[in-house]
């Protein structure tokens, strides 16, 4: 995977489609309960907090030219950080993979697959899954690419088709629960953009004048779709919030009629979204593959697709029900994207930038100190 | 060696995928259109012996085969059950096939029900994932077996057309609303707004003489005038919940008012005194121009709403003297529109404030951008005090011309 080099819109699609799957997967449900009729606002706040963000992580990759992450870590603390650093993120990536796994088969068994064990329905996704991961990284980005206009599309194309449905008044009151739960307790929803962890491994995958260009852009992106979505979810039926368990994104498209004669296109809305799963789910599963592999320094990780896939088949039947699966993406998934992607690696990078910079001055200082001598 | 081993591991392929076509085809439990038997009108009363009585309307499985022009039979079928699911249920042990909700064109709600509470029925007929959420919601005067025993199509061989063309006549007459199920739930939902239901009736009421001194447009469903007919049920006016209790019912000339305010009318006619002619009467055709501007404010603690509606007319009833309307006589029947149309805007309102103490107009989604927080808008309990709300009307109507004779 090292000697993948991703294009600019590849790279960006891997961005988009852990974006659009968080839309798909009810994650803006969990914004609008944590900020209300505020949830808009609250978005273009946190975006632009994400922006500064991200800002800051271009600055601080500055002096790591086509360096990752894990390569940073173990700049900084040796093979151990650079270990640790490397099981936090398969952690982190496996781990809610199959949550959100278990989310969407849930989810399906309840509106078409009634009659088929969950055991199945998880299974044809994980058959899938590894054999997209078999045919390599490369083939899995340029499929990406190649779905994610039409999985954009049908997704902008629910919005504007329920525009008929639209109500404004969800946008108020439009302080939502109050200023503080709006922009100081909601600042939490940064957590709907852990999309941004694959920019920590971007840059030895990418052009190195790229990797700013798609760092902004991805971002905007996300925080535009974001802000779409959670405005037509507001604005559109009140109970869609309120729903519990099922997807909003799915409940919507069951408004959609043109006339009489076009009713009922959840059928061909769910067959798309199951695809871009599917391409979530490999891209997560290939970029664990790929750290395991640096971090190990195994010569061939191919086969390591069948252990990654059984230790996602079992994380996924972990939870006893939809609801446990709901309580651990919405309580847990939330402080451990903080942790990881604004904490850690933040500190990570900024203590390998304190220590570049130090090492550099000491390179000058001795080489001055030589220059005097001489 | 690696020759063994391709032929090993396409061998093992082949015996999973041998295995795959025939556990997961689901060729075991496969389930055709032939298995499943469609409901096309589900119907909800007080039970006698239980706490509900389901009655279902199937259609026929050989419909398809009766002779054109002869209206397609149905079966309906009804079972004492202590909850929907419950009864659908039952009703699965009976029939010889599974019972499928989702070509469910109509629910029906007995008035009797409706008044004791529909929230529960609604919940759960909402989570079911079959039930379109289009279907439409109708509360019937009389009880919802009545009603669906007594729908029999006359202009329709297939009864799940006739509930579906039945309620588009809110396009072109205004006396009646399509509500849906996914309608109904969202008010349910929000406290800014109240739901309604379509006001049906299953047992057309034989009216007694004094009943001819109502205005020709206060009636409801079940006082439809129409002296010959053979189908019992008709739908007219509105059922007016709060929360999820019937409290009232809106009138034909209402329910259009009640549409033009919810920016769902689309035209409609109404009878006035001739202001230049004595002892007539002049049709005017009323056409949906813009939006109806409702601003509603806080007034010394009070609601106040004012409402600014447009439309647009055509005079319908004309004589040999119709062209010869100036600029002034047009001036004056506007007015007269306007006034006439104010004043019913304005007993409608007090009617759902005073009287049934109902926000079904969504006066509270206007108010709601009034308040800054969620905190400030539950504390001021806005379904409590809409009884309180003055109302301002002002109604803006333009003559645009009568039709072929005059302009």
């Amino acid at each position: 995977m090292d000697n993948i080099k991703l294009g600019n819109f590849e790279a960006i699609s891997l961005i988009l489609i852990i974006i659009i799957n968080h839309i798909i997967l009810n994650f803006s449900k969990t914004i609008i309960s944590a900020t209300g009729s505020a949830s808009a606002l609250n978005i273009l706040f946190i975006g632009i907090i994400l922006l500064l963000f991200i800002e800051l992580v271009i600055f601080l990759f500055k002096r790591f030219t086509r360096l990752d992450i894990l390569d940073i870590s173990s700049y900084l603390g040796g093979r151990i950080l650079k270990t640790i650093t490397g099981i936090l993120f398969i952690g982190y990536y496996i781990v809610f993979a199959s949550i959100l796994l278990r989310t969407f088969c849930e989810n399906l068994k309840i509106i078409y697959l009634d009659k088929l064990p969950i055991t199945i329905i998880v299974i044809i996704f994980l058959i899938t899954i590894t054999y997209a991961n078999k045919l390599g990284f490369k083939v899995i980005s340029k499929v990406n690419m190649l779905f994610l206009p039409i999985i954009l599309f049908c997704m902008i194309f629910v919005f504007i088709a329920n525009i008929k449905n639209y109500n404004l008044s969800g946008l108020f009151p439009l302080l939502g629960y109050g200023p503080k739960t709006t922009f100081l307790l909601g600042l939490s929803n940064l957590f709907a953009f852990s999309s941004i962890s694959i920019l920590y491994f971007l840059p030895p995958m990418v052009n190195d004048n790229s990797f700013k260009k798609i760092a902004r852009v991805s971002t905007i992106l996300s925080i535009l779709l974001f802000f779409i979505g959670i405005f037509s979810f507001l604005c559109l039926f009140s109970f869609l919030r309120n729903s519990e368990e099922i997807m909003a994104l799915y409940l919507a498209t069951r408004y959609i009629e043109f006339g009489r004669f076009f009713q009922r296109l959840d059928a061909v809305f769910l067959m798309i979204w199951t695809i871009g799963v599917i391409s979530y789910l490999c891209i997560i599963t290939a970029l664990s593959m790929h750290i395991f592999k640096k971090i190990t320094n195994i010569k061939n990780s191919s086969a390591l697709v069948y252990c990654f896939s059984g230790i996602i088949y079992v994380i996924t039947l972990i939870p006893k029900n939809i609801a446990q699966a709901n309580y651990i993406e919405i309580n847990i998934f939330k402080y451990v994207v903080f942790f990881l992607l604004f904490g850690y690696s933040l500190f990570v990078l900024i203590f390998a930038n304190i220590k570049k910079i130090s090492s550099q001055n000491v390179q000058i200082s001795s080489k001055t100190q030589k220059h005097r001598k001489t | 060696m690696k020759k063994i081993r391709k032929i090993l591991v396409r061998g093992i392929a082949g015996i999973i995928i041998v295995l795959l076509i025939f556990s997961l085809s689901g060729c075991y439990s496969v389930q055709s259109i032939d298995d499943l038997t469609y409901v096309i009108a589900l119907g909800i009363d007080k039970g006698k012996n239980n706490t509900l009585a389901l009655t279902v309307q199937f259609t026929f499985p050989t419909s398809s085969e009766s002779a054109s022009g002869e209206a397609a039979p149905t079966i309906v079928n009804t079972v004492e059950c202590a909850s929907i699911n419950s009864g659908i249920t039952l009703l699965n042990s009976y029939t010889s096939k599974e019972i499928n909700l989702s070509h469910c064109k109509i629910i029906v709600f007995s008035e009797e029900l409706a008044v004791s509470g529909i929230g529960e029925e609604i919940f759960t007929l909402s989570n079911q994932v079959e039930i379109r959420p289009d279907s439409n919601i109708i509360i019937s005067k009389s009880t919802a077996k009545e009603y669906i025993e007594n729908s029999k199509p006359e202009l329709e061989n297939l009864v799940a057309k006739y509930y579906e063309l039945n309620l588009f006549s809110q396009e072109y007459a205004g006396f009646t609303e399509n509500i849906s199920i996914s309608n109904f739930f969202n008010k349910l939902n929000t406290t800014s707004i109240e739901p309604t239901a379509i006001l049906g009736n299953g047992n057309k009421l034989n009216l007694p003489s004094s009943n001819n001194s109502k205005d020709e447009l206060d009636i409801v469903a079940g006082e439809l005038p129409i002296t010959e007919y053979k189908r019992e049920s008709e739908n007219l006016g509105i059922a007016v919940f709060k929360d999820d209790k019937m409290v009232g019912e809106l009138t034909a000339i209402e329910t259009m008012l009640h549409l033009i305010l919810t920016n769902n009318f689309e035209s409609g006619i109404i009878t006035l005194n001739h202001p230049l002619k004595e002892n007539s009467t002049i049709d005017i055709a009323l056409y949906s121009h813009k939006k109806t501007n409702i601003d509603a404010k806080l007034i010394n603690g009070s609601p106040f709403a004012t409402i600014e509606v447009f439309l647009n007319s055509r005079l319908l009833s004309v004589d040999k003297n119709s062209g010869d309307f100036d600029s002034d006589e047009i001036k004056e029947l506007e007015s007269l529109i306007n006034s006439y149309l104010e004043n019913a805007i304005l007993n409608y309102l007090y009617k759902t404030s005073k009287e049934f103490e109902s926000d079904i107009d969504g006066i509270g989604q206007s108010l709601l951008t009034k308040f800054k927080n969620s905190k400030e808008w539950n504390n001021y309990n806005w379904p409590q005090n809409y009884k309180n709300t003055f109302f301002k009307v002002h109604v803006n109507t333009n003559i645009k011309s009568s039709f072929l004779l005059s302009s």
